[in-house]
């Protein structure tokens, strides 16, 4: 009875969805099963935030929005938090976005992408500190945090109103020490770096980078151009040369005719630099 | 010279050893970051070393082979690093002792050449596959109605490679994504992958990229729809995780804890440029070398959906590229920047607009050759693009294609072959793209047609087959139609071949350099 049962549901089903059956649900597909799914089960709140977040990710936001309402009268409104606040964030509406994911994370202070979606929100209102801190604690809730995470975190403390530059590459530094010198992270640094005026250390990283670059000549030039800063032109002058060198070995490609161009305008310079 | 009482000794030893090895087989074994001087085998269960020589002859013999202890890794597997390689040389491996049986002439692999140059065979042999995890995918009546299709496809392939290429053996077996339907959980992918394609990994490293299958879903009860008793019916919805964080998988289980796809624990890739490339500090995307070719792995699915992740990859693509200078440069992520597939549209999903829109400037400028992703499951092949970055309705095949003496789009094929360095433009700054996500199943012609609005005209994204289904205008080619992507690269041309099940190559195009 059951197997009959199963089989009249599997054509009931595949009658009321050409789709039903198929193993890659869309937004479409799953708006259309929680609605006959609603239409049996009209008062699970669950129901109703998992058709708003898919009709809030297909970008239908006024049938989404009821239905975050009805699940908030339904049942738990923080439960519904979440998926209201990513609805808002999707309209630009951030300062309502902020409201509703703080909710949410006052009971569930640990959730990764409710961390994260709070430091977008939080960064777009222009409230750093408070980014900051739910970016540190999404990195260290991370099991395996992303470069990326890293370096938002940098870019909000060296922000005008940040904790300013050394805590921006402290905190580069720690993500380096945890994911290893990768480009994504040390490049930021470099130019905070030079922001503040420091060329030397910005060189110390850029040499960190030449191992794992293999010293192309796009990371020679760049050396070179802050030998020229810190007044050693004989030194960018050789490395110059090998970068040339190594560039006319190469097949051209946009980015080396732009690097070539590069490589003109350091010449440039180092000609009207004195020799010695 | 031995003392033959040690001798005897280590006879009974080994005897008893390859005893265990044979009794105590892998559920589960695969090569991974196969470089020129160093490579893994990664398995699960069975014996806790990994021995290899230069021939099955001396793995035979008791104290020839290199060994090394198993280092034990997440998700219950188990690896050993094989080092001091000699580069372009095949290497026997077993688990276990080696010793008079422990030899498999089935679990054989060829290192990397040294630097840039193609293997000794004179081409780098690559095997692709898309969306090919069907064989565990459930429909809502609990079965499984794409079983035994992936092994078509690799049939088709494996009778074209006899056929056709002398039995080549595959250098790097590429996947890209959705390979384990439908939540990505490791029984899947043991049901999906391991169990599909055993042959194949054991002698070739596996390069993954990440689908949205890769990151879960969510199972759901809709009995009560039928009036039926609680888990009658349980059917799939959710698909992926719209987060940027791995940690929100889940597997739709609520018996389970989720600490992450499984997708993390099974494959062992190169963060820290292992096998070349720039270290990227994340398995979610990688590069590597083999040979003459540079392949990179994009994460089209997790750090491709939020703006800073995005953007720290696109950074580290950028350096990667930079470093670059191997003969070709082969790209791979699941979600295509062109495509007309069904439910997966390019001009309308984000990860896609945001992929072609950030990224493929990139690949053009930084000589980037072919681009390979899934998702959309059927054929399609662009031709030789630069520049296209809007909507398929904004593609312009003067400004955006190379193009023949006759002033067409050039099909890469014949006569018509694209040339590395653009005749146009004396630069390498175009890219063929292509989408195979059919190596498991392809999307039905008889998919009911799109209802079109009699005011606006437009048509629904999802649910239904477009009137532009496969049309994209920047495609030589597209077909639904289920197969797998075969590329051989040269010192001289790079050929990339659309295979299907019955062997044939249905579309075939080549850069010359």
């Amino acid at each position: 009875m059951a197997r009959v049962t199963s089989i009249v549901a599997l054509l009931l089903l595949s009658a009321l969805s050409p789709f039903a059956v198929r193993a890659h649900p869309s937004d479409a597909e799953q708006i259309a099963i929680l609605t006959q799914r609603i239409e049996t089960d009209p008062d699970d709140a669950q129901l109703y935030v998992a058709r708003g977040a898919a009709y809030s990710h297909a970008r239908l936001y006024e049938p989404a929005l009821a239905d975050f309402r009805k699940a908030e009268r339904l049942g738990d409104p923080v439960l519904v938090a979440y998926e209201l606040a990513a609805y808002h964030e999707r309209r630009g509406e951030v300062a309502e976005a902020k409201i509703h994911v703080a909710r949410f994370l006052a009971r569930f202070g640990g959730h990764p992408a409710a961390l994260e979606l709070q430091a977008r929100v939080l960064t777009a209102l222009g409230e750093r500190q408070a980014a900051v801190a739910s970016l540190e604690k999404l990195i260290a809730v991370q099991g395996r945090p992303n470069p990326g995470s890293y370096v938002s975190l940098a870019k909000l403390l060296a922000s005008p109103g940040g904790a300013g530059i050394p805590k921006a590459l402290a905190a580069l530094d720690a993500g380096m020490a945890r994911l290893g010198v990768i480009p994504q992270l040390q490049r930021v640094a470099i130019d905070l770096e030079l922001e503040r005026g420091n060329a030397a250390g910005a060189l110390a990283r850029l040499e960190s980078l030449g191992p794992a670059l293999g010293e192309g000549p796009e990371w020679k030039v760049e050396k070179c151009e802050l030998l020229i800063r810190m007044n050693r032109p004989d030194e960018a002058r050789e490395l110059l040369g090998l970068a040339s060198s190594q560039l006319a070995g190469l097949r051209a490609t946009p980015a080396r005719l732009v690097l070539a161009e590069r490589i003109k305008r350091v010449e440039a310079q180092l000609a009207a630099a004195p020799e010695g | 010279m031995r003392p033959i009482s040690i001798w005897m000794a280590c006879a009974c030893l080994l005897g008893g050893a390859v005893g265990e090895a044979a009794a105590q087989a892998p559920s589960r074994l695969m090569l991974q970051q196969v470089g020129t001087n160093s490579a893994i085998v990664k398995w699960r269960g069975g014996p806790d070393r990994v021995c290899w020589a230069k021939s099955l002859a001396q793995l035979g013999k008791p104290n020839w082979p290199k060994c090394v202890a198993a280092t034990a890794t997440a998700g219950d597997h188990k690896e050993g690093l094989l080092t001091d390689l000699a580069p372009d040389h095949a290497y026997y491996y077993s688990l276990g002792d080696p010793g008079p049986g422990a030899g498999n002439p089935q679990q054989v692999f060829r290192t990397a050449p040294d630097s840039n140059k193609p293997p000794r065979d004179g081409n780098v042999h690559i095997w692709m596959v898309g969306d090919s995890g069907t064989q565990t995918e459930r429909n809502s009546a609990g079965q499984f109605p794409h079983a035994g299709k992936a092994a078509q496809v690799k049939q088709g392939f494996l009778g074209y490679n006899d056929a056709s290429a002398g039995g080549e053996p595959v250098d790097l077996f590429v996947l890209l994504g959705d390979n384990a339907y439908l939540e990505g959980t490791d029984a899947q992918w043991q049901g999906a992958f391991f169990d599909v394609y055993p042959e194949i990994m054991n002698k070739a490293a596996v390069w993954p990229t990440i689908g949205n299958h890769e990151m879960g879903g969510g199972l759901f009860d809709i009995s009560s729809l039928f009036g039926l008793p609680p888990g009658s019916i349980v059917t799939f919805i959710g698909g992926a995780s719209s987060s940027s964080d791995p940690s929100t998988y889940d597997d739709g289980n609520p018996a389970t804890v989720d600490d992450g796809p499984p997708y993390l624990e099974i494959f062992s890739l190169p963060a820290a440029g292992e096998v070349g490339g720039v270290p990227s500090g994340t398995e979610q995307y990688y590069s590597m070398n083999y040979g003459n070719v540079h392949l990179v792995s994009l994460d089209g699915q997790l750090s491709n959906a939020d703006p800073g992740q995005r953007e720290a990859m696109r950074q580290w693509l950028i350096a990667d590229l930079s470093s670059n200078d191997r003969d070709w440069t082969i790209v791979i992520f699941h979600h295509p920047p062109y495509s007309k597939g069904i439910n997966h549209n390019s001009d309308f999903e984000q990860r896609e607009i945001d992929l072609r829109v950030e990224f493929t400037p990139v690949f053009e400028q930084y000589g980037v050759d072919v681009v390979y992703s899934g998702h959309s499951h059927s054929f399609e092949r662009s031709y030789y693009l630069n520049g296209h970055t809007g909507p398929a309705n904004t593609f312009d095949p003067d400004v955006h294609a190379e193009l023949n003496a006759d002033g067409d789009p050039a099909t890469g094929t014949g006569d018509e072959a694209y040339s590395q360095v653009s005749t146009g433009s004396g630069m390498d700054d175009k890219v063929v793209y292509t989408v195979a996500g059919s190596s498991g199943k392809n999307d039905s012609p008889f998919t009911p047609a799109c209802p079109v609005d009699p005011v606006t005209g437009e048509e629904p994204q999802f649910f239904c087959r477009r009137s532009d289904w496969l049309q994209h205008p920047a495609h030589h080619l597209s077909a639904s139609v289920m197969g797998s992507v075969v590329v051989d690269a040269s010192a001289t041309s790079l050929r990339s071949r659309f295979v299907d099940v019955n062997g044939i190559v249905l579309d075939e195009f080549t850069i010359q350099r």
